[in-house]
């Protein structure tokens, strides 16, 4: 099954294509690997999926149904999340905090019922606190749990930026580098982390540098160079792709 | 009478655009909105005042009181926003709330709350095009003078000259700059040494103009000015000009109509606010702005969510 | 014996004004300290409040200054009840909370999709028209004379200071409701979202918060409840006039915040009875020492420069204020409403 299908996709920012007539699609249940050089177009494209900006032209859908045009929070709510590439942990909140606060459809985000201070609402966010420190056990981030984010290392933002995706039950996961700049060990958490989410039921489409990450884990392969969708395919077969070693791998 | 109330539009305009183009020039390389701009201005006339009890000339005044403001804007650079580098656009801009405050009130202590003069003796109007428009060659032509060669230097000052170059290469990336060589720190001093210069110009042009000064006269300007700077587009000295004489021009069309029309004419206040949020609705990034960061979202979606945000209920 | 005179000195001059003051900052802390927004038109918010809050309650007097134009609520409610002017009074503060909040609202509208410093730049305009166009208006706020004997509830009549401390103790209770709301929609999921949006926009957005509407939320309330302080303002001053929305007021309130570590609702109250204490000390120091009569006038002055300077001391060496946020946001009330 399609979960996601981007459809002759561009988007240009003053006048330079960032994204150019892009199309792809992702296997529900799949985790789906996005290479290609700096500037390629790799991180516009999650943005656009995500709604953080809207394409000038072509189609998104998501389960059948289009998002482009879509604010992000309408997006997100119908099971798609993004992580950051640099993380952007919210600095002064507590790491469990940076997890609680992505979580979506919060009752008590509404300033009404905050006020009122209703038990069902504080029966969700005692619901959230366990499910978000369950979460953070998960990662290995328990013992910081009440922490301020800014006193994390890069590897552990990285992690936090996990988890406040994970928190939000989203079908589909798009993650922008999630190992970069990671110590080994803790990369190989992570990638285990990603295959055990994914025999779950969870679909990735991320982003890496790393070429070992991208041919050992991924189920398919996607190159982007300039904006453009240059190759596609199992790993063993990108690899072998002429456009690819020329543009990419050769270089 | 049209052509009258243009003229006077250009007058308006004149002494508003050296205090945008020093806003404009801080808010592209320091990236904040200068709230003690207008004071600054006020500075400048009042050290005219000062120096003119000593020179007896107010030209030669006027260029000693530039150099006050001109360190002043150094002094505060060094004191207070060099050491607010990458706290966001919000820290510097209270920082300057509180500069606005000491220092007007340090002028107001001084000088006292009341007017003061320069006592100039201002000619007889001189006329033209048979009496289409009259005009004081000190209150009106003077401003004007000042305004269009300050103007004319500094937009060859940032076009031409290396470090016109580097300011706007700051005001574009700055990180880019400083690894292509420029010296960032050098730029910021000469930035608020141009807005320096700049803004006392425009306070002693204000003084002359007007005949009196107080210490709240720059910063009633303020208002105009941020409206000059926003319609004509935020980060650009052309936009800065332009929009300079868009609200100039308008405040005298307003004068204009409340006469035809009989509508209170102490409503011109409200015509720069009016441009303001007209050009916040209709064009954010002002009549020749570029874009700044990020996307800015047409205001029919924004609008869209909250009403979905309303109907789905608080709730 | 008591020194009464001092009960109402102190009530009328100091602790009413602080807790009318303390409700302006906790309004703009919900703007600035929780959310992130700055508004730079404090005073225009809160001036709109106290000549909506006069023009209900207060009765027409004729022609000249303080004229027609008032709809009188005190004189149109004394028909059915003796609790006339507390009655008026409420509607009346009311009204100025929905009035202040409507123009918080079109305001934010178009400038909350923008950068951080175009919400300042807007306010500030807005600030400096509410103020002038309540300068023109004179028709319906009777324009630089403003609007006089304004009325308000718990009048004892010779027992000056009974009725100065009732409105004060009035002006406390208001401040304690208006606290405990606040603190219970900012430290509850509401406000962890709002922090989160003031913190990083782009990383909310992207996880899915609605941040322009929570932001709209955050400044509409902030703005009706500067609105509301300001029908208290006036009724303590029972004289509504231009001049006392100035521009240094709206500086004022920031410092209030500031001090008391934005973020922090309760530092914030603290804040602005220290702010107020200070203003109070250069209205009675010409007595206290016997000041010449030149400082005497540039005593204000003084006090001016000197938030000026704690402004900026403040924003370099404590950006957190005085007393820091709680290191946690939420935190679950002690009493809680409904099933379940």
């Amino acid at each position: 099954m399609l979960l996601l299908e981007v459809d002759g996709v561009s988007k240009s920012f003053g006048g330079i294509r960032a994204v150019d007539k892009c199309t792809l699609e992702v296997e529900a249940g799949s985790i789906v690997g996005l290479i290609g050089p700096n500037g390629a177009g790799k991180s516009t494209l999650f943005n656009l999926v995500i709604g953080t900006y809207s394409p000038d032209v072509g189609r998104i859908v998501f389960r059948d149904e289009r998002i482009d045009g879509m604010p992000p929070y309408e997006i997100v709510e119908r099971g798609l999340a993004k992580t950051f590439q640099i993380p952007r942990e919210f600095r002064s909140l507590t790491v469990l905090e940076n997890v609680m606060v992505s979580a979506r459809g919060e009752p008590g985000e509404s300033p009404v019922l905050s006020l009122l201070g209703l038990r069902r609402v504080w029966r969700r966010e005692e619901e959230l606190e366990r499910k978000s420190r369950d979460l953070l056990a998960l990662i290995g981030l328990s013992e910081l749990a009440d922490e301020p984010a800014r006193n994390l290392s890069g590897g552990q933002k990285k992690l936090l930026e996990l988890a406040r995706v994970l928190v939000m039950d989203p079908s589909l996961i798009l993650l922008d580098e999630p190992v970069a700049g990671v110590n080994p060990t803790l990369s190989l958490k992570i990638l285990s982390l990603i295959e055990d989410l994914r025999k779950s039921g969870k679909t990735f489409f991320l982003i890496e540098h790393d070429m070992n990450v991208v041919f050992n884990r991924c189920d398919r392969v996607i190159v982007m160079h300039q904006g453009r969708v240059i190759a596609e395919g199992k790993p063993a077969e990108v690899r072998a792709h002429p456009a690819v070693l020329e543009s990419y791998l050769g270089g | 009478m049209v052509v009258q109330f243009l003229f006077n539009g250009l007058v308006q305009a004149s002494i508003v655009i050296l205090g945008a183009i020093g806003i404009n020039l801080l808010y592209g390389v320091k990236k904040f909105a200068n709230f003690a701009h207008g004071d600054m201005m006020t500075l400048g006339a009042y050290f005219t005042f000062v120096f003119l009890g000593g020179t007896r000339d107010l030209m030669t005044a006027a260029i000693w009181a530039v150099f006050v403001v001109a360190l002043a804007g150094v002094v505060q650079e060094v004191l207070i926003y060099a050491r607010l580098e990458n706290r966001g656009p919000v820290a510097p801009l209270v920082a300057s709330i509180g500069v606005s405050l000491v220092m007007q009130n340090s002028l107001t202590t001084y000088f006292g709350p009341a007017f003061l003069s320069y006592g100039i003796r201002y000619p007889d109007n001189w006329v033209f095009f048979g009496g289409a428009v009259s005009t004081n060659p000190i209150r009106d032509l003077v401003p004007m003078a000042v305004a269009a060669s300050a103007t004319t230097a500094t937009v060859v000052l940032l076009k031409y000259t290396k470090l016109g170059k580097a300011m706007r290469a700051t005001a574009d990336n700055r990180d880019l700059a400083r690894v292509s060589g420029v010296n960032t720190r050098v730029v910021y001093w000469m930035t608020w040494i141009l807005a320096g210069v700049l803004a006392s110009l425009s306070g002693s042009v204000l003084g002359v103009s007007i005949g009196t000064l107080a210490p709240s006269m720059g910063a009633t300007l303020l208002l105009t000015m941020f409206a000059a700077v926003i319609v004509g587009g935020i980060g650009s000295t052309t936009g800065a000009i332009l929009g300079s004489l868009v609200v100039g021009l308008s405040q005298s069309l307003f004068f204009l109509v409340s006469l035809v029309s009989g509508l209170d004419p102490r409503w011109q206040i409200a015509v720069p606010f009016a441009l303001l949020v007209a050009t916040l609705l209709v064009k954010p990034t002002g009549l020749v702005g570029r874009p700044i960061g990020g996307e800015i979202r047409p205001l029919r979606t924004e609008i869209a969510e909250m009403l979905k945000g309303i109907r789905r209920g608080l709730f | 014996m008591v020194d009464l005179s001092l009960v109402t000195d102190l009530s009328r001059a100091w602790i009413a004004p602080a807790f009318i003051f303390a409700i302006v900052a906790l309004g703009l802390n919900l703007q600035w300290g929780h959310a992130g927004l700055f508004n730079a038109g404090v005073a225009g918010f809160f001036g709109i409040g106290a000549y909506i809050g006069a023009i209900f309650t207060t009765p027409a007097i004729g022609p000249g200054p303080g004229g027609p134009g008032h709809l009188g609520l005190v004189s149109l409610f004394a028909i059915f009840t003796p609790y006339t002017v507390l009655i008026a009074f409420l509607v009346g503060g009311i009204a100025a909370m929905v009035v202040s909040g409507l123009v918080g609202l079109l305001i934010a509208i178009p400038t909350l999709r923008l950068r951080a410093d175009y919400l300042a730049i807007a306010t500030l305009a807005l600030g400096a028209i509410a103020v002038e166009s309540i300068r023109n208006s004179d028709p319906v706020t009777g324009g630089v004379y403003g609007i006089l004997r304004i009325p308000r509830p718990w009048e004892f009549g010779q027992d000056v200071w009974r009725t100065e401390l009732a409105y004060a103790i009035t002006a406390g209770v208001i401040v304690l409701l208006v606290f405990f709301l606040i603190q219970r929609a900012t430290r509850a999921p509401w406000g962890r979202a709002l922090k989160a949006i003031r913190e990083d926009e782009d990383a909310a957005l992207a996880l899915g918060k609605n941040t322009y509407f929570l932001k709209l939320q955050a400044f509409v309330i902030g703005a009706a409840l500067m609105g509301g302080a300001g029908a208290l303002f006036a009724g303590l001053l029972r004289v509504a006039v231009p001049d006392s929305f100035t521009p240094a007021l709206t500086f004022s309130i920031w410092t209030m915040v500031i001090v008391g570590g934005s973020g922090n609702n309760k530092g914030v109250i603290v804040g602005a009875f220290a702010l107020t204490f200070l203003e109070y000390f250069t209205l009675r120091a010409k007595d206290w020492f016997n000041l010449s009569s030149f400082w005497d006038i540039r005593i204000f002055y003084l006090r001016l420069i000197a938030i000026g300077l704690l402004l900026i001391a403040l924003i370099l060496f404590r950006p957190a204020g005085l007393v820091p946020e709680p290191r946690k946001v939420t935190k679950k009330p002690w009493i809680l409403f409904g099933s379940r």
